[in-house]
């Protein structure tokens, strides 16, 4: 049992000191003699945050599964614990030796969303590591980060040594490979970065350099004049080389205490058919990839056997899009009931057939149902190329209703580009539909109050979308949308919202450039952090931190990008061409809708992998 | 439908682990070894488990115990060994037995318990005269009055008949540190906590205490000048009314 980092006293005086203290079944100890590389992936939040995030779970299995590698893991203490030790001069440590994070040679960092970027800065610098890389020297880890966020790599370009863009389980392996020799060779800092920098898909911000114009706004980025033609001017993110044989762990850390999602989670494929044009995730992971439901059920039955969980859910972006979703439940079925284990299929789009599924699989339990429409009419419907009519809507809805549901969540985007107020009281109405179908179905019979809730979130353009181009509205004009919608809905139906403040930054950093590493340093430096998390999100001193940088939060969230502007993110190749999202935004103006991978390709540039549903063969 | 009974051992990284976050452990667990558990009957069925009374987050334990209700009778040495080998860190049986149908329930015949105390003094020679402070106010007539949170809300209360001993096997510790025994009432009538009986010792002794590990953290007051502190606290046994350890 290795000894707690934190005394006990400090452990005693914090809120759920159970985050903090490694140990769990599954974790992974090593020995001295058989690792050559210490690294740590780290995430910008919390424990229970971190430990419910299936990726960074099997990365974590995944690295200490592969060659010399000892991974760690490091998450962000919560601020209660964070104040004590920063007056106790204690450093952000590791979980399993507990030891300060400052001694390993690698930190990865996973970034999965814009309003973490203040922990990523704050973690650094409890860790006792300068934040910003160009200040690192030969002793301090070298710094790097993937995920979802990461694709637009210029925001925190100044924090990262380097960055991993594309899928970490092909790339993380050969990184920490070549990392190891570099160790082993004996090499100094830039050095090692340059050998990394030569594996496909790294990105190295120190060796590129960008231009803005005299009006301040961004003209190019490109390698810096040393290092042209030794590293790619474009950086083109890696796939997994097959999906069905990739790595998928035999054992996954259970946590002690209770996190957000703690359950089996099988990813039953990757990427997604539909291309919604607000949805990144729709975008930057395609092509669609399945896995077999013979190789699924086989890493359920042996996830089951090594954790013990109740629980086992699907993980995809549209789990009714799997080609064969009855077979796999069946066969999960096969193993999962005799153990008194349920299964989720979350995200199911509700036909007869996937009611069939859900009664199947959980014969009594009737929480709730969620539907996306998205939005409010069907002409906007189209423009975002979300696929839903009223009719399916409300078909599902009645086949829930008589099949004794009572809990319906619909969930909208505000702010879409091209929105009107029709659009708005179009979410009302929608609602009101839903409403009225309840009472048709139960008249004349003692029935439950319905649990009807419409929520509603605000759109953020985000890059490598065909939205990558449009403007954000702002603050006001978000409240404003709200209250439309407010004072059209019943009050028989529960109305919920997110934050315009919290929506708005997330848009300024999301389509940032590398300047935005200066806003991102003051702000955290004048005391941000948790941004996340509403409580702590200042939005005074996010403004601030602009304004002393000479930016305007407005020039990256509210301004309406022309076609022919260079993006800070066009060094970035994800596969989906700048020519086809352009396409998309035309047939958005246009209202047309565009097929799905799986009825007709549209081009968008993903097939040159030479992957999945492209080589038709998902 | 057989049950078992487990004593085990909560300790070392453990103790950070809640009573709310044990059942899900152990029934995980169950899952993982194959160890065949009941359930209830019901909406959302749980694992027959009954433990002891929960265990404050921060105290370590000798004496935990846990009833599995299992579909059929098992092995009871190979049930414990797997056990043994399959919950985490920190978490650890050492013996089992089967339990008759109907057997009451461990806190049942629980009346009093056995704890060891670790307490540090600001200064050692008031760690010198604490032993005999103590004694004198418990061989007293005065009652000790302490504020004692209940079910009911909080009330100041004569905790002196719930001490059956405080400060045996006194020891020091370090330059200022010591740990001694108490045992105290326990179980479903009566219950007091280490805690509170050394702030209300040291009340009517003229002291000041702070509580640093178990619980009742609320009540910590990081302003008090510091006579006395709870560093740590071990739970050792159970005794039932005849002052018998229990199994």
């Amino acid at each position: 049992m290795k000894e707690l980092y934190l005394p006990d006293e400090m452990l005693m005086s914090v809120e759920k000191p159970g985050r903090y203290i490694g140990g769990e079944l599954n974790s992974v100890i090593k020995e001295k003699s058989d690792y050559d590389v210490h690294m740590a992936i780290c995430f910008a939040d919390v424990y229970d945050i971190g430990m419910s995030h299936l990726g960074f779970k099997l990365l974590y299995h995944l690295l200490n599964d592969t060659g010399r590698i000892w991974c760690e893991r490091v998450f962000a203490p919560w601020p209660d614990l964070e104040d004590r030790m920063r007056e106790g001069g204690y450093r952000l440590f590791t979980l399993e030796s507990q030891s300060e994070a400052a001694g390993l040679d690698m930190l990865a960092f996973s970034l999965q969303y814009e309003m973490s970027y203040t922990n990523v800065v704050n973690m650094l610098d409890l860790a006792g590591i300068p934040v910003r890389s160009c200040e690192r020297g030969e002793n301090d880890p070298i710094v790097f980060c993937g995920g979802p966020s990461a694709n637009n790599t210029e925001p925190m370009a100044d924090f990262f040594d380097f960055y991993n863009l594309g899928e970490g389980e092909e790339m993380l392996p050969e990184i920490a490979e070549v990392f190891r020799q570099c160790k082993l060779a004996g090499l100094g800092r830039t050095e090692t970065l340059k050998k990394i920098a030569a594996v496909e898909g790294v990105y190295v911000p120190s060796f590129y350099e960008c231009e803005y114009d005299s009006d301040g706004f961004f003209v190019s980025l490109r390698p810096k004049a040393e290092f042209a033609g030794s590293v790619p001017e474009k950086i083109r993110k890696r796939l997994v080389s097959d999906f069905e044989t990739a790595y998928l762990p035999e054992k996954m850390i259970v946590p002690n205490i209770e996190v957000v999602h703690d359950r089996i989670m099988l990813e039953i494929f990757r990427g997604c058919t539909r291309g919604c044009r607000f949805c990144q995730a729709g975008f930057i992971y395609r092509p669609v990839r399945e896995r077999s439901p013979e190789t699924l059920t086989e890493a359920a039955k042996k996830l089951l056997d090594s954790t013990g969980y109740e629980e086992i859910s699907l993980l995809s972006l549209s789990t009714s899009d799997y080609s064969r979703l009855g077979e796999l439940t069946d066969s999960l079925l096969g193993i999962t009931a005799p153990k008194r284990v349920s299964l989720a299929l979350p995200s199911l789009r509700l036909d007869s057939f996937s009611f069939e599924l859900m009664e199947k699989v959980s014969a009594v339990r009737k929480s709730g149902l969620t539907f996306a429409p998205e939005a409010g009419t069907q002409r906007l419907r189209d423009i975002i190329n979300k696929g839903v009519t009223e009719e399916d809507l409300l078909r599902s809805c009645r086949t829930a209703f008589e099949g004794g549901w009572i809990t319906v969540k619909l969930y909208f985007m505000l702010g879409l580009p091209f929105e009107t107020d029709d659009d708005l009281i179009g979410i009302a109405d929608l609602a009101h539909k839903v409403l009225a179908l309840y009472d048709e179905i139960h008249a004349g019979r003692k029935a439950r109050r319905p649990n009807i809730t419409v929520s509603v979130s605000t759109f953020v353009p985000k890059p490598f979308t065909p939205f990558q181009w449009a403007p954000q509205i702002p603050v006001p004009e978000i409240r404003r949308r709200q209250d439309v919608i407010k004072q059209h809905l019943s009050r028989r139906i529960s109305f919920s919202w997110h934050d315009p403040e919290t929506s708005v930054l997330e848009g300024a950093i999301s389509r940032g450039d590398r300047r935005m590493g200066g806003v991102i340093y003051d702000v955290w430096k004048a005391g941000a952090r948790f941004d996340a998390w509403q409580e702590y999100l200042d939005y005074g001193r996010w403004m601030n931190a602009f304004a002393a940088n000479g930016l305007h939060a407005e020039d990256f969230n509210r301004r309406e990008r022309s076609i022919d502007e260079p993006l800070p993110w066009d060094h970035v190749d994800v596969g989906v061409t700048k020519k086809f999202l352009v396409r998309e935004l035309e047939r958005a103006e246009k209202g047309l809708v565009t097929p799905n991978c799986a009825e007709k390709c549209s081009g968008c540039g993903v097939q040159s992998y030479g992957k999945g549903i492209c080589v038709g063969k998902i | 439908m057989e049950k078992y009974r487990i004593r085990f051992r909560k300790e070392g990284r453990a103790k950070y682990i809640s009573h709310l976050d044990l059942l899900r452990i152990f029934t995980r667990c169950a899952r993982r070894t194959g160890i065949d558990l009941e359930y209830s009957q019901g909406f959302n069925p749980h694992a027959e488990i009954v433990f002891s009374a929960p265990l404050p987050l921060g105290m370590t334990s000798e004496a935990e115990y846990a009833d599995l209700q299992l579909a059929g009778p098992a092995d009871e040495e190979k049930l414990l060994k797997t056990l043994v080998t399959s919950l985490p860190e920190g978490i650890s049986p050492v013996k089992i037995t089967r339990l008759e149908p109907g057997a009451a329930n461990v806190m049942k015949n629980v009346s009093y318990c056995r704890y060891e105390l670790f307490v540090s003094f600001g200064d050692p020679a008031e760690r010198e005269i604490f032993p005999g402070l103590v004694r004198s106010c418990l061989d007293g007539e005065k009652p000790v009055m302490t504020a004692k949170k209940s079910k009911s809300g909080t009330k100041v209360v004569d905790i002196r008949p719930m001490i059956l001993s405080f400060c045996d096997g006194f020891s020091a510790v370090g330059d200022n540190a010591c740990t001694f025994g108490a045992v105290l009432a326990a179980g479903n009538e009566q219950n007091l906590r280490p805690e509170v009986a050394l702030r209300g010792i040291c009340d009517a002794i003229g002291g000041k205490t702070a509580v640093n590990g178990a619980s009742d953290r609320a009540d910590d007051d990081p302003d008090v000048s510091v006579g006395c502190k709870l560093t740590a606290v071990r739970k050792l046994e159970y005794l039932d009314s005849d002052k018998r350890p229990l199994w």
